[in-house]
């Protein structure tokens, strides 16, 4: 498995050093080797993924209704929180923040409103059903509802950018009566085409 | 009809301007730069406003949710009779029936860790709720985000992680219901960074004119 957990045990163990730099969230939960920073950090590349996507589709200017500018704008401004937020969150409980992968996209992807709104509504689908894959792995209240926060944002996004692009309603806007989760693999596969490079976070998919 | 024909207005507004006091309020949320921790309400300990008894602990949020989604269940198959919902019905009929499921689900649940359920409670709604689908929609939009306010209240009072994570799927299906009701209404569509929540009494305020007794 490449699932190393380097970067958390680095970080718990420069937390433990410090004795009581993580007393914000509790050190009880940090003692017994919360793996919170790990699974944030690969939120935060999914995040780093969609502020960079939602950055080049401003950019294309391909999005030229009102309406759709609007969401577009309230798209990329939640996901740059959701960056800023999430770094902020991985240092705080003394992990080592992931950088910004390298990422790519298949070619045209920004060359059409179509093709943008499709490939967003197909990011945040991936993204929502990661987190809720970790729904029960996060040890830490104050991230757990962070998180649940989060995801509660991306699945009012996949629904809009579903909604726009005309996607059916059930199997586009909806996902049926409850959300599906996804597992670190499958979401780690899901969102395997747009990293080109996978940071060394333990995250990289099986065999590569 | 599994294509959505309604016409997207010109004239949304979406979301509300992201100021600096709501990225803090995610950065407090996270810790990020901020001295203090969310602590858990207890669960049960406020009083709700409500007649509605749910007891404690995870069987408790469960009977309260069920509370919410018996709401929302009768009121969406009602506006899928009342005939009036014309070019909305694509959206409003599947969101019945998802809400259907959650009663069912939230019931079963109850039943198999051998917990009492919630016997439905009588609701009323305001004149003219039936009569044509903006009405409808602007109630919907108050019971979505109701529902979305209840989940994300109870994410860190739920006990068991696997009720968690079954809860956590329902809650992302009313997120994606309020977005969607937001957008049809025009209105507020996205919340900002951070889903809104609530605690027991306060989303029980928001529901309690809706209990006939």
């Amino acid at each position: 498995m490449w699932y190393t957990r380097r970067g958390f045990l680095k970080g718990a163990v420069a937390g433990a050093a410090s004795g009581g730099g993580l007393g914000l969230f509790g050190s009880a939960a940090w003692a017994a080797g919360s793996p919170d920073a790990d699974i944030l950090n690969f939120a935060l590349i999914k995040e780093y993924l969609e502020s960079d996507f939602y950055q080049r589709a401003t950019a294309s200017g391909q999005i030229t209704d009102p309406a759709e500018r609007s969401l577009l704008q309230a798209l990329l401004s939640d996901e740059q929180a959701h960056v800023q937020a999430v770094s902020g969150a991985v240092g705080q409980l003394g992990g080592t923040v992931v950088a910004k992968p390298g990422l790519r996209y298949q070619a045209g992807t920004f060359g059409s409103r179509d093709s943008i709104w499709k490939t967003a509504h197909a990011i945040e689908e991936a993204g929502l059903r990661a987190v809720l894959g970790q729904a029960g792995n996060l040890q830490t209240p104050a991230i757990l509802q962070a998180a649940a926060s989060i995801y509660g944002i991306e699945c009012r996004h996949s629904a809009l950018t579903a909604l726009v692009v005309g996607l059916p309603v059930e199997g586009g806007v909806f996902s049926g009566a409850s959300e599906t989760p996804m597992t670190r693999a499958d979401a780690t596969a899901a969102l395997a085409p747009f990293v080109a490079s996978w940071p060394n976070t333990g995250f990289a998919p099986a065999g590569s | 009809l599994d294509r959505l024909p309604v016409c997207l207005p010109g004239t949304i507004v979406f979301g509300r301007a992201r100021d600096r006091r709501e990225f803090l309020r995610l950065a407090a949320l996270v810790g990020v730069g901020a001295a203090t921790a969310l602590v858990p309400a207890a669960i049960g300990q406020a009083a709700a406003p409500t007649s509605l008894q749910f007891g404690q602990g995870d069987p408790g949020i469960l009977r309260y949710a069920l509370a919410l989604e018996y709401l929302q269940a009768e009121f969406y198959a009602r506006g899928v009779q009342s005939g009036t919902m014309g070019s909305v019905s694509p959206i409003v009929t599947p969101i019945a029936q998802h809400e259907a499921a959650h009663v069912n689900l939230i019931t079963n649940t109850l039943a198999k860790i051998g917990e009492p359920s919630l016997p439905k409670p009588k609701f009323k709604f305001p004149n003219g709720t039936f009569s044509d689908s903006t009405n409808f929609l602007k109630v919907a939009a108050i019971y979505e985000e109701a529902g979305v306010k209840a989940y994300q209240g109870q994410v860190t009072n739920v006990k068991d992680k696997s009720l968690l994570a079954a809860a956590a799927a329902i809650a992302g299906t009313e997120s994606r219901h309020a977005a969607v009701i937001g957008y049809l209404l025009s209105k507020q569509t996205l919340p900002g960074v951070t889903e809104p929540s609530g605690t027991m009494a306060e989303v029980m305020a928001v529901v309690q004119p809706y209990l006939a007794s």
